[in-house]
């Protein structure tokens, strides 16, 4: 008998902004690294933390820490990188509910920091969203 | 029959207290246990940044690498260690971010 393992919630946060209208309608493109092309804006999807919820069974609900990396475009600057990343913290603010087979019970968002990335030159536009999601199989 | 007023200035009080104030700063220095415990090493400099401050009478966990940001929040080519972060979590504490003003 295959092990439960706890939902992939990289893959179920991504797809979810993948599918919602209002960020399709931003034609940006959300990952799980740096894409290879940097000229259109992206949102970066990365796993900090998975904790188990306390007060529900182990590996039951889970409390995964977030962070969404909204990057700008090469010309779109501050309000290109605002406007994103305050779309995905609207559209992720709607998830609970059935995503991709798992129930996602809530999203909360425990910091929201403009940080312009320095690697690049000129350095990119980019707000740091962190947010916690609670979801089970 | 007594009658039960509740004291208005409860909580500012409470905080107020030396005992609330040493809890806060346990919590605050076992956070920042985790924290270095998490931090990526290399030469060890960036856990050894890592300090419990006051600011305004609340402990706070803070790095004074100058490129704390990269590790906490990584970059288009750096890791996201997000020691700070991750270690209020392991601590079993609960997480706000306060950026510098």
């Amino acid at each position: 008998m295959a092990v439960a393992t706890i939902p992939d919630a990289e893959r179920i946060v991504s797809d979810y902004l993948r599918s919602h209208a209002d960020v399709v309608a931003l034609a940006t493109r959300v990952v799980g690294k740096t894409p290879d092309t940097v000229s259109t804006s992206w949102v970066r999807v990365t796993l900090l933390d998975a904790a188990n919820e306390a007060g529900s069974r182990p590996e039951r609900l889970i409390d995964y820490m977030l962070q969404l990396d909204c990057f700008a475009g090469a010309t779109g600057g501050q309000p290109e990188a605002n406007s994103l990343a305050r779309t995905v913290r609207a559209v992720l603010h709607e998830m609970p509910g059935l995503q991709g087979g798992v129930v996602v019970t809530c999203v909360r968002f425990i910091g929201m920091a403009r940080i312009p990335d320095t690697d690049f030159e000129p350095a990119r536009e980019r707000i740091v969203l962190t947010a916690t999601v609670w979801m089970h199989g | 029959m007594g009658k039960f007023v509740p004291n208005p200035d409860f909580n500012r009080e409470l905080k107020a207290t030396p005992t609330f104030q040493r809890a806060l700063h346990v919590g605050a220095e076992a956070a920042a246990a985790q924290a270095r415990l998490i931090a990526p090493r290399h030469t060890g400099a960036y856990a050894r940044s890592i300090e419990v401050a006051d600011v305004d009478g609340h402990p706070v966990i803070k790095t004074t690498d100058p490129f704390g940001h990269l590790v906490e929040f990584g970059s288009a080519n750096n890791v996201i260690y997000a020691p700070l972060r991750r270690g209020v979590r392991a601590a079993g504490l609960r997480f706000t971010e306060s950026p510098k003003p």
